[in-house]
């Protein structure tokens, strides 16, 4: 059964559409790349399947998705709860202003764990999944704030994984990152997603090449195709698709 | 333009400063305003003699080995020489002093007074125009007390810092609490764009500028008769004066908190739901955190303002002194002791230049105090 | 509509490339065979030396197709294109070995003198340097049909070669040719069957640069 199954999706913002009747499915336990030029939609579908569209004022939306059968734009869908479960890494990591060990604890903090043993084993296992534990482990009480970029980055991806949630969506993760650090990111992708379904925005054709196994390419609110990521980028069907990735695009 | 600004105010402070520093002991802060006097005699003389000079009395001072008891000459807060008492050892008979106005009432000599008049038994009278060792050389030869007079210095402002502090402290419980909720709500979780909401603000940035006169008058018609109601006060009072600070910083920390929560980045938010949070959780655990070093700036900018607040308590609490200080009589805190000061017959204007002094120290140290928590909240949980 | 005008550049001129190093094995198929015939040993030796200007043909492109795919990235159509031209050039290459050989036949036969026509061989001769004309045209071109001729056109070669060593072994069988030189004669004869499979090869990767299909 598909993870998220999108249904007509129409997204406006204060009248304008940002998405035009999308309808595509996420495979579970995949990597999924949505790729397009800017204003797209790619990021708008993203922020659809948690819901974060939510916070932006005048923002509408008809259709349907469903994750695990369930419409989540039906009234009184717990919207609280789908975040638990689809987490979300931006482009801009944000560490709260606290601790290492208190950013990563925040979010099962907030669903009512406060057992200290818990906690710990929960901080614990979520650096360790993100690649960053080995480098933090010294200093977990220490200000989240004194890390790099790229580990600021992990730190981010051990906080929603500490959430244990089943999906995790990446906003374009590594546009603010330096090649190094990009690098260790794309290979805990390959890494997360034995475990996770992740779905991806990103700007960076090779990127979306090497990491995902699916490909969505969007332009102007439409997807206009979706396909394997071999078959995209060895030969697209759609002529659009092939002048975006060979970068023929005006 | 600026350099002579500085200058200016250098030369104002230094001036008070210069005025002031005369009067400033540690007998001023803890010592009664109103001076007391004692009219003290001593029954029995039974063990005289015998005592030892402490090794930590004062050089200049001058001991009596037959009452254990040390003088010193010294000089009262207007100037004049005056004979004090800086020693009075336990087992001294002095200890054992009868007030004459209520025989049964025990008062033993204590440091710190200033000797008005000793009668001796052989009606030799000390005066304090007696120097200290003449003093001493008195209680030496005589072994017998009838009458002495000793009285308190005064002049101290123990009274108007409780006064202060608690106008503050409880000025403070009022309005922060409902200062930063409602700072919160406006920001966090009102609807924006909201007309209603849009005039609330504009509403509470003008009240930050009217004159502090005017809020007086408030309390002055609204709080004290309220007090009056709920409690025995009658008059001004020191809750009815809490009330008012409140109500005029209060506009100054919803101001200070909104801009202190507008400065927490979007990103925070974001990321808190992103994780599951709601929004109470979001603002609670990680908004309101991260905009405690901004309400701190508006705890000390309230505190600032009303510590040198004094026409409003004029009106809201009252201007008389006191050493004892009762919630719900009138008091006057250290503005409005200057204004006293200086507005009576007698201006003391070097006990104002002092209390001046003392007014700008409390707000350094506030200054300093609240910048070292800021720094410690910030940088971790 | 394209942004991308400096790819664009170094991709024809890959193509221009490609077409001058195709043209200089046509021609050296051509002077190789006349060399042959008319036991012309100094056209001989010419086309033995040019063979090194095809050798570097194949080392310049190659080497702008490795620098293309470091710089550009080539995705899709792009990087089957690269791909495509970078096998082309190693069959053309071998092309223009097989053409330099035909001439050291040439000077083997310096001792013979002995001639015997065989038409069959320059009809095959003929079909070749077409094949590859029209492989590298479609390439050009991006002409599927063309490309799928010169596959066909294979047929004709091999069927031709056939007669000619049928034509060579009667000719031996009645003593009508020397046999030193019917030997050579039929290894010219095979060198051309091969340079149509590999004129057929560069037929099969235009097929593969515009379909993504490798037939």
């Amino acid at each position: 059964m598909n993870t998220f199954d999108v249904r007509e999706l129409v997204l406006t913002y204060d009248g304008k559409a940002a998405l035009q009747h999308v309808s595509m499915n996420i495979i579970p336990k995949q990597v999924t790349a949505l790729i397009g030029p800017s204003g797209c939609g790619k990021s708008s579908l993203l922020r659809c399947l948690n819901r974060m569209n939510d916070l932006i004022d005048g923002c509408n939306v008809e259709g349907e998705i469903l994750f695990h059968g369930e419409n989540i734009y039906a009234k009184n869908y717990n919207v609280y709860e789908l975040r638990t479960k689809v987490g979300m890494v931006f482009q801009k990591p944000s560490p709260f202003p606290m601790s290492i060990f208190d950013n990563v604890a925040y979010g099962p903090r907030c669903q009512g764990i406060n057992d200290k043993k818990t906690l710990e084993n929960i901080v614990k296992k979520a650096l360790v999944d993100a690649a960053l534990y080995d480098e933090v482990k010294e200093r977990l009480k220490e200000s989240a704030m004194a890390l790099s970029g790229g580990q600021q980055q992990r730190l981010s991806i051990a906080r929603t994984i500490a959430m244990q949630p089943e999906v995790i969506l990446m906003d374009e993760p590594t546009s603010a990152l330096d090649p190094i650090a990009t690098g260790k990111i794309e290979e805990l992708i390959f890494d997360l997603k034995k475990h996770y379904t992740i779905v991806i925005v990103t700007h960076n054709m090779q990127q979306a090449a090497r990491i995902s196994d699916y490909t969505a390419f969007f332009l102007m609110g439409n997807l206009v195709e979706f396909n394997t990521t071999e078959q995209i980028f060895r030969q697209p069907t759609q002529a659009k698709t092939e002048e975006y990735i060979t970068g023929r695009f005006g | 333009m600026s350099l002579v600004g500085v200058m200016v105010l250098a030369l104002i402070m230094g001036f008070i400063i210069n005025r002031g520093v005369g009067l400033l002991t540690w007998d001023l802060l803890i010592g009664d305003y109103h001076p007391t006097t004692y009219n003290l005699s001593l029954p029995t003389t039974e063990s005289l003699g015998g005592f030892a000079r402490p090794n930590d009395l004062d050089e200049s001072a001058f001991f009596s080995q037959m009452w254990g008891l040390g003088l010193m000459d010294d000089v009262d807060f207007e100037g004049k020489a005056v004979v004090r008492v800086i020693y009075v050892d336990a087992q001294s008979p002095l200890q054992m002093m009868r007030d004459k106005n209520n025989l049964e009432r025990v008062v033993g000599l204590f440091p710190g007074l200033a000797l008005e008049k000793v009668i001796f038994s052989d009606l030799t009278i000390g005066l304090s125009r007696t120097k200290a060792e003449n003093f001493i050389i008195l209680f030496d030869t005589h072994e017998g007390i009838n009458d002495l007079l000793a009285v308190s210095s005064g002049n101290g402002i123990r009274g108007a810092i409780i006064t202060t502090g608690l106008l503050i402290g409880f000025a403070l419980m009022i309005a922060l609490p409902i200062g930063i909720f409602s700072a919160v709500y406006l920001h966090e979780f009102a609807p924006k764009n909201n007309a209603f909401i849009h005039t609330m603000r504009k509403m509470i940035d003008t009240l930050s500028g009217v004159p502090s006169i005017v809020y007086g008058l408030m309390g002055a018609a609204v709080f004290i008769p309220f007090t009056s109601r709920i409690s025995k006060a009658e008059g001004g009072n020191l809750f009815s004066g809490a009330l008012t600070l409140a109500v005029m910083v209060l506009p100054i920390i919803i101001s200070a908190t909104i801009d202190a929560l507008r400065a927490v980045p979007d990103d925070y938010r974001k990321a808190s739901l992103a994780l599951g949070a709601n929004h109470t959780q979001t603002t609670f655990r990680i908004v309101i955190k991260s905009a405690v070093p901004g309400i701190m700036s508006a705890v000390l900018l309230s505190v600032g303002r009303m510590i040198g607040e004094s026409a409003a308590l004029i009106y809201a609490v009252g201007t008389a002194i006191k050493d004892h200080i009762i919630l719900t009589e009138k008091s006057a805190s250290l503005a409005v002791f200057i204004w006293s000061v200086m507005a009576g017959e007698v201006p003391n204007f070097e006990l104002a230049c002092s209390v001046a002094i003392i007014i700008m120290a409390v707000v350094l140290f506030i200054n300093v105090l609240i910048k070292l928590v800021a720094r410690r909240f910030t940088l971790l949980p | 509509m394209t942004s991308r005008k400096q790819f664009d550049q170094e991709l024809a001129s890959l193509k221009l490339n490609l077409v001058q190093m195709g043209d200089l094995v046509i021609r050296h198929i051509n002077e190789g065979l006349d060399s042959f015939v008319r036991l012309d040993v100094d056209l001989a030796n010419q086309v033995i030396i040019s063979d090194k200007a095809v050798n570097e043909y194949e080392h310049s492109i190659e080497k702008n197709c490795l620098g293309i795919i470091l710089r550009e990235q080539p995705v899709a159509s792009d990087l089957r294109l690269i791909t495509a031209v970078l096998k082309m050039i190693t069959d053309l290459e071998r092309i223009g070995d097989h053409a330099a050989d035909i001439s050291k036949m040439a000077l083997f036969m310096e001792k013979t003198q002995t001639y015997y026509r065989v038409d069959d061989i320059f009809g095959m001769m003929n079909v070749c340097q077409e094949m590859i004309r029209h492989a590298l045209e479609s390439f050009v071109a991006s002409d599927l049909v063309l490309a799928q001729s010169v596959i066909s056109a294979d047929d004709t070669v091999d069927h031709l070669f056939e007669k000619t060593k049928k034509h060579v072994a009667n000719a031996l069988r009645n003593a009508a040719v020397d046999a030193d030189y019917a030997i050579y004669l039929m290894m010219v004869a095979k060198y051309l069957e091969r340079i149509g499979d590999h004129a057929v090869n560069i037929a099969e990767w235009v097929i593969f640069s515009m379909t993504g299909e490798h037939v």
